[in-house]
């Protein structure tokens, strides 16, 4: 319940950041000198609206979980097994899509990412995922649940 | 040994893997038509084994076998009429207790059958423990287990086909109705007696079942009979109603008192498939994760796609400048460089994106969330007016609106169908796909994934607002309750998927080598005359023709390039991007189409965007239009769907493009 917690809130608060970074990129055209975009880039959180609401839907289901899991329903629990796989799900698409960006940089040598680096590719959804998998991993077992 | 024909049929519950059993029975040896005098798909295949020649024939997949609906009056005919050898329900052996109604059903028809108990893989992980000798004895039919899927006990299926087509003789069960019931069905039979060629053709206790429970096709079979008035004065004594109830609650019983000695849950356990249903089908965030998901694939789609797209742009490019710098006469190198190379190149740029959004939707389906997505979204859908089941056509059109529209045949009601048969061409299918890729890939950057996620949500959104306006105007009425089985959850298949994004992309393919093909040397054509004039300008053929439709289309945003772009979009959405990269692409620079529309000043983004919702929702291709006409049977209908899309079209890109200068953008 507890990585549950920390997960949901993580998600929620990083979703938050990155929709209000996006939100000031398109309104004022701020590319990282405001206080918000600064924090956001040292979490590597690109401004991104969707993005945002994606991790705060996933944040939900951990937070919905917890709150059954609170109230004494242990089928609770398929909340955070579903958390993880939206989060491994949302991790998979990412890097799928630094990998396109990997090919245009090295194979293709396209001049729109000269500067690029993988270090650009990592966001939230990416490391939040790593995160989820290494749970998962270590207590998977946790996830087999009998029918009230 | 000699070759043997055994003609065998597959009869079963939708979503018990029917298809998947019969692929793996047939493999590639397989044909696809329609039943004869009806809109229901006929799948057939043929199997050689042990020196047998198995010929398979997929049934429509039924819950029953009464007379509601097309699919049930096609399956119960084949057997009935055709008499195949053998019938293998395929039953979902973790859903045993809801198929064996079926099953009741098909004993009556007095067939030979044989039980596939598929699935089994699902059940036993769920901790059930299965019976199956009990089971044949009280089924009186063979049994096999199969896990159709990883082609388990397919070959045991086969030798038990064989040995039951030469070695068995029939001897199947029969449901009790109690005393009342029985005396009716014996006077029934008596009557039927006295028709020598009905009885020869029809189990005669089956029909009788059918008479009692009021079923229309049986008695349009017995109307033809001498025997018919005296059965129709015995049915006007009764309650046809009330017998029809009864029957059904008599199978329930008989079903409730053999599943328990056929089955029993041991370890009633949550399996994974039901902690993800739990959750994806909460009310709450049920479909912000459905949308979710769609938005994840459609940026997937743009995203990675995006280095091969531009590894085949460049293939093209390079291909363009050497032909027109090497060929002779220039009016060639003109045809096959800035005609063939750039406009049916412009489309094949987009296979990578093609072939990935077809992949992801085929794991989204064999994965089994796509009947998720219809159940999830029925509560919404009802309350605008359309059955749940619409959703599932929608979704398909994603593909292709053709088998979309097809799929309709599993509505029940007419009405209900018609609107979803209306609605479907506003769903964005993959040949528009190239069209958004093409703009918002050179207009929106990095949201370009986001701005197509939301050209299939607009497209979705006019298909229910459209069939909300249709249900309170021209189609009125209720909308029919939703009852439907969610397979369980599965890890597709990577063979399947491939196969399934194979299937479709190819045909994407072969429209680039024959229509497309067709379309850009006409358009060609057009922009290299009249003799002498500048190739693509004005003063060509397809400049005045750009000019006749423009000033319809230039509240909208759009150029006379533009225009034609979207005439000859009429015959398929492709050649929208066909057309431009003949138009476009024109002149001696080699410079791709997307940098040529970005130096273009009468295209900007807003131009674009108000470019791709007109594509988005004018009037469907050629090949949908000619669908609706056969489905509907109507002229008038598809006429209303050509002049309505065209309609929407133009307002809604209005709005959008008058809307945005207003904003200032």
């Amino acid at each position: 319940m507890l990585f549950a917690l920390f997960m949901g809130c993580g998600y929620i608060l990083i979703g938050t950041i990155q929709i209000i970074a996006g939100i000031l990129q398109v309104v004022s055209g701020d590319t990282g000198s405001s206080y918000m975009t600064a924090v956001a880039g040292a979490l590597f959180i690109p401004p991104d609206i969707v993005a945002g609401m994606i991790l705060m839907l996933i944040g939900s289901v951990f937070i919905y979980g917890v709150s059954e899991i609170h109230s004494g329903v242990s089928e609770g629990i398929a909340y955070v097994y579903v958390g993880i796989l939206l989060s491994l799900i949302f991790a998979g698409i990412y890097m799928l899509a630094a990998t396109g960006d990997f090919l245009e940089a090295h194979l293709l040598n396209n001049e729109d990412y000269i500067n690029w680096s993988v270090i650009d590719a990592l966001r939230p959804e990416i490391y939040m995922g790593v995160l989820s998998l290494l749970t998962y991993l270590k207590w998977k077992d946790s996830f087999e649940l009998k029918k009230s | 040994m000699e070759n043997m024909k055994i003609r065998v049929a597959l009869a079963g519950n939708p979503n018990v893997g029917k298809t998947t059993l019969f692929n793996a029975i047939t493999g590639s040896r397989q044909h696809v038509g329609n039943w004869p005098g009806v809109t229901v798909e006929k799948k057939t295949g043929i199997r050689s084994y042990r020196g047998y020649h198995i010929e398979v024939t997929d049934l429509p997949g039924t819950y029953s076998l009464t007379a509601y609906s097309l699919d049930e009056i096609v399956a119960r005919d084949y057997i009935i009429e055709e008499k195949p050898d053998i019938v293998i329900q395929i039953i979902d052996a973790s859903n045993l207790e809801r198929n064996l109604y079926l099953t009741t059903q098909l004993m009556e028809l007095e067939t030979e059958m044989i039980i596939a108990l598929n699935m089994c893989d699902l059940a036993l992980e769920r901790g059930d423990k299965l019976y199956i000798d009990r089971m044949q004895e009280i089924l009186a039919a063979p049994i096999v287990q199969t896990v159709a899927s990883r082609d388990i006990g397919i070959n045991e299926l086969l030798d038990r086909v064989i040995e039951q087509k030469y070695n068995d003789r029939y001897h199947g069960r029969e449901i009790g109705y109690g005393d009342i019931i029985e005396n009716k069905v014996l006077e029934i039979e008596k009557i039927l007696l006295t028709d020598p060629e009905l009885s020869k053709r029809y189990p005669l206790r089956w029909m009788s079942i059918k008479l009692l429970e009021g079923d229309r096709n049986v008695r349009t079979k017995v109307g033809k009979s001498h025997v018919s008035a005296a059965i129709n004065e015995l049915l006007a004594s009764i309650d046809q109603e009330e017998y029809e109830a009864d029957i059904a609650d008599k199978r329930y019983v008989a079903i409730n008192a053999i599943f328990p000695q056929m089955c029993t849950r041991c370890n009633v356990r949550m399996t994974k498939s039901d902690m993800i249903d739990r959750v994806l089908t909460n009310k709450y965030l049920g479909i912000p994760i459905f949308l979710a998901l769609m938005w994840g694939a459609f940026e997937l789609t743009f995203a990675f796609a995006t280095p091969f797209t531009d590894m085949i742009e460049r293939i093209f490019v390079w291909l363009a400048v050497n032909v027109t710098s090497r060929l002779e006469p220039e009016w060639l190198a003109s045809l096959i460089g800035d005609g063939i190379i750039g406009g049916v190149g412009a489309v094949l740029t987009f296979v990578p994106n093609i072939f990935i959004l077809f992949f992801l939707l085929s794991l989204l389906e064999g994965s089994g969330y796509l009947a998720r997505a219809a159940f999830i979204m029925d509560r919404l859908m009802y309350k605008i007016g359309m059955h749940g089941k619409s959703f599932i056509p929608l979704l398909m059109g994603f593909g292709c609106n053709v088998p979309a529209i097809m799929a309709t045949r599993s509505i029940e009601d007419e009405k209900d169908r018609l609107i979803t048969i209306l609605v479907v061409p506003f769903v964005s299918c993959g040949a528009r796909l190239p069209i958004y890729i093409l703009l918002a890939g050179a207009f929106f950057g990095r949201q370009a994934g986001t701005v197509v996620f939301f050209m299939y949500v607009l497209g979705i959104v006019v298909a229910v607002i459209s069939a909300k306006l249709l249900r309170s105007t021209i189609v009125k009425g209720k909308p029919a309750p939703f009852i439907m089985e969610m397979p369980p959850y599965r890890v597709p298949t990577l063979k399947t998927s491939i196969v399934h994004m194979w299937d479709n992309g190819a045909m994407y393919i072969k429209k680039a080598g024959t229509l497309i093909l067709i379309g850009v040397v006409i358009i060609w054509l057009l922009a290299s005359f009249p003799w002498g004039i500048e190739y693509g300008s004005e003063e060509s053929y397809v400049g005045m023709m750009g000019h006749f439709f423009a000033p319809l289309l230039e509240p909208l945003g759009f150029d006379w390039k533009m225009t034609v772009a979207l005439v000859f979009g009429l015959v398929a959405k492709e050649i929208v991007v066909a057309s431009m990269g003949v138009l476009y692409g024109a002149g001696d620079s080699p410079e791709a189409l997307t940098a040529s529309l970005l130096a273009d000043p009468a295209v900007t983004a807003l131009s674009a965007l108000s470019l791709m919702v007109f594509s988005l929702l004018y009037m469907p291709c050629v090949a949908t239009l000619g669908v609706i006409k056969k489905e509907t049977g109507s002229w008038k209908w598809t006429a209303f769907a050509l002049a309505y899309g065209i309609a929407v079209a133009w307002i809604v890109a209005f709005f959008v493009y008058q809307g945005g200068k207003l904003l200032g953008y």
